[in-house]
């Protein structure tokens, strides 16, 4: 019963609106409207219907009355008596329909003439040129010769009116108000009955369909009906039903999903950690036997040596970093809201030791407040600001600017530099673990700055991507979606 | 004479004694290094049992302790020490490849004095284990009950 809240009676809405009227309105006006343009096509109906057969009818009698008339009045006409025609035509009296006689003489003289009382005073016609019927929208004028023996002697002008049939017409007329003010109270039981037949079970449904999207796949719709409407709730239940399903191989798939990948990641780590040792062991020992024989060895043995030292040293250095990489993966994401603003000043803070000697110019826009995990945040920043101070390093003056975008549901930030840029063409490698764009004479790096940034950023659902013109800087960008209600 | 303590270092594996015992003898360090290759060891050296029975006394002035090891691993001999009345007092030094943060935080949870990673690069392996070794068992004052070299009281 709590759903009949939700049914405002509202003003009526401005009409291009149409669309979004409820069905309840829009049910009733189609009823509405079906009705009044039947009784309209009644009433029309029965106008033709009334006043064709009503001309006829009439038309008929003024014949019959005329050629009573005409039998009649011949000898008056023949002797010139207008005090008989007078008397002929005043019998008159006894049909109502007719409202105007008159008698004409052959020289067009009127005889003698009739007016029904109450008809308003007219001007007598003038001696009519043609005999025949004639219809106008109020009367049948009727004018026919009157002969005796093949003689004329006169003619008959008659007229009657349809007044009749128009108060007829008006009394169906008034029917039909009644019956539309009578329609117009029964709206509202219909508007009633819609409600209850139509609006009410469909607001039940989408109630029930909105619990559903907020993840409640307990519930399940009433079929009271099987039209429809019922129809409609087997199949939401249905739909529901496949829905727990999917859900709960869903939550299966993910669980095994993350089972794996614990066991990869710890597979990893453990690799990566007992890799550790053997290295050590290489570099300790090759130590060692520099210490030992270095006197003794020539120049290209201390060199052999010098080099699987090196090599030991960058093993150990792709092995930090890979572990490093994969701790960004299996750390647990804290969610909280982060100041970009005060991680970004801290960052460039870091990273002023390594500027230091060097002319640096920073561009710093102020920042939005994210929703993430504030250390992983911060690994993407400073991976971002180092690249941008690494590659700036052969400009006399490096200028670097870090700014946001506001795009809809997202934040995009950027970091741009002045420094050698890169071949847009490369732009797909970027990103890309231990991926690298330049010789370690060049520049130093593993290659798993970027790819660092890209993992992190993903996992709080962004995405990455640069843009670079050689020689002309480059330009790193990162997206973030905005804190909503419903964290994934 | 500058008194050297004697040092327990747990290690499993011989290359890395090996390479231990090179950087504290480099540095002249301590003249007495007891090394255990597992757990076990470490704690039958410690409460003198097994095939320690006979050793001469005085406990270590200081422990490196590695994490990984066979039999007992390096956290349970850190537990059994620090729970001993008079082992405890013995300083210990984890000294292991491990950075994990869970590794860490038993440690430390444990009451272990230090916890160096061990570096890949000898000279800085070599560095901190001396330094371990001057700090230790020279610089610092060793826990009353600790063995010192032979002749001094």
């Amino acid at each position: 019963m709590e759903i009949l809240k939700d049914i405002r009676i509202s003003r009526i809405p401005p009409l291009r609106n149409w669309r979004n009227w409820s069905i309840q309105r829009k049910l009733l006006l189609i009823i509405l409207a079906t009705i009044l343009a039947s009784l309209v096509l009644v009433m029309v109906g029965i106008t033709i219907y009334e006043v064709t057969t009503y001309r006829t009818r009439l038309a008929k009698e003024a014949e019959d009355v005329g050629g009573f008339l005409a039998a009649n009045s011949a000898p008056a006409l023949a002797f010139d008596d207008a005090k008989t025609a007078k008397e002929i035509l005043n019998t008159l009296k006894s049909s109502p329909e007719v409202s105007v006689a008159v008698l004409y003489t052959n020289s067009g003289r009127i005889l003698a003439f009739y007016i029904r009382s109450g008809q308003p005073k007219l001007f007598l016609p003038p001696r009519p040129a043609s005999e025949g019927l004639q219809f106008t929208s109020r009367h049948v004028v009727l004018v026919r010769s009157i002969a005796q023996k093949g003689l004329p002697l006169g003619m008959l002008y008659l007229r009657a009116d349809m007044t009749n049939v128009y108060s007829r017409l008006k009394g169906y007329a008034g029917i039909v108000l009644v019956v539309a003010l009578a329609l117009g109270g029964g709206a509202l039981l219909l508007r009633v009955l819609l409600q209850r037949l139509v609006s009410e079970p469909l607001l039940r449904l989408s109630h029930m369909a909105g619990r559903i999207a907020g993840g409640d796949l307990n519930v399940s719709m009433p079929m009271a009906s099987d039209d429809e409407i019922g129809q409609l709730a087997k199949t939401l239940n249905h739909m529901t039903a496949e829905l727990a399903h999917s859900y709960a191989e869903l939550q299966r798939n993910i669980g095994q999903l993350q089972a794996a990948n614990k066991e990869l990641e710890a597979f990893s780590y453990s690799v990566s950690h007992d890799l550790r040792a053997p290295l050590r062991h290489i570099m300790g020992f090759v130590e060692l036997l520099t210490k030992r024989t270095g006197e003794l060895l020539d120049e290209k043995s201390r060199h052999y040596l010098e080099v699987i030292s090196d090599s030991a040293g960058k093993m150990g250095g792709l092995i930090d970093d890979l572990l490093a990489f994969s701790r960004a993966g299996r750390a647990e994401m804290k969610r909280q809201s982060v100041d970009f603003n005060s991680t970004v000043r801290e960052v460039i803070t870091d990273f002023s030791v390594e500027a230091q000697g060097r002319k640096v110019e920073w561009k710093v826009q102020s920042l939005p407040v994210v929703f993430g995990d504030p250390t992983l945040l911060r690994q993407v920043w400073a991976n971002l600001v180092s690249n941008a101070l690494k590659f700036t390093r052969p400009r006399e003056r490096a200028i670097i600017e870090i700014g946001s975008r506001e795009k809809g549901d997202i934040y995009e930030f950027f970091v741009r530099d002045n420094g050698v840029g890169f071949d847009m063409k490369y732009k797909d490698k970027l990103f890309a673990l231990f991926q690298r764009l330049h010789s370690p004479d060049e520049f130093e790096g593993t290659g798993v700055g970027l790819a660092n940034v890209r993992r992190i950023v993903h996992r709080h659902g962004g995405s990455t991507w640069a843009e670079s013109a050689l020689g002309e800087g480059a330009t790193f960008y990162f997206s973030l979606p905005k804190r909503r209600r419903q964290e994934a | 004479m500058i008194e050297l303590g004697r040092i327990l270092l747990v290690e499993d594996n011989p290359y890395d004694v090996e390479l231990t015992l090179e950087a504290l003898a480099d540095y002249n360090v301590a003249n007495e290094v007891v090394v255990a290759v597992d757990g076990a060891e470490a704690l039958d050296y410690l409460f003198r049992r097994g095939a320690f029975a006979d050793r001469p006394e005085g406990n270590p002035a200081a422990i490196l302790l590695d994490l990984k090891l066979p039999k007992v691993d390096g956290i349970e001999v850190l537990r059994t020490i620090k729970a001993d009345e008079k082992l405890k007092i013995i300083p210990v030094v984890v000294l292991t490849s491990s950075r994990e943060e869970q590794d860490l935080l038993n440690s430390y949870k444990l009451g272990v004095n230090a916890y160096v990673v061990k570096p890949i690069d000898f000279h800085e392996f070599a560095r901190a284990v001396k330094g371990l070794g001057v700090f230790w068992a020279i610089i610092n004052e060793p826990p009353p009950g600790s063995a010192r070299r032979p002749g001094q009281s």
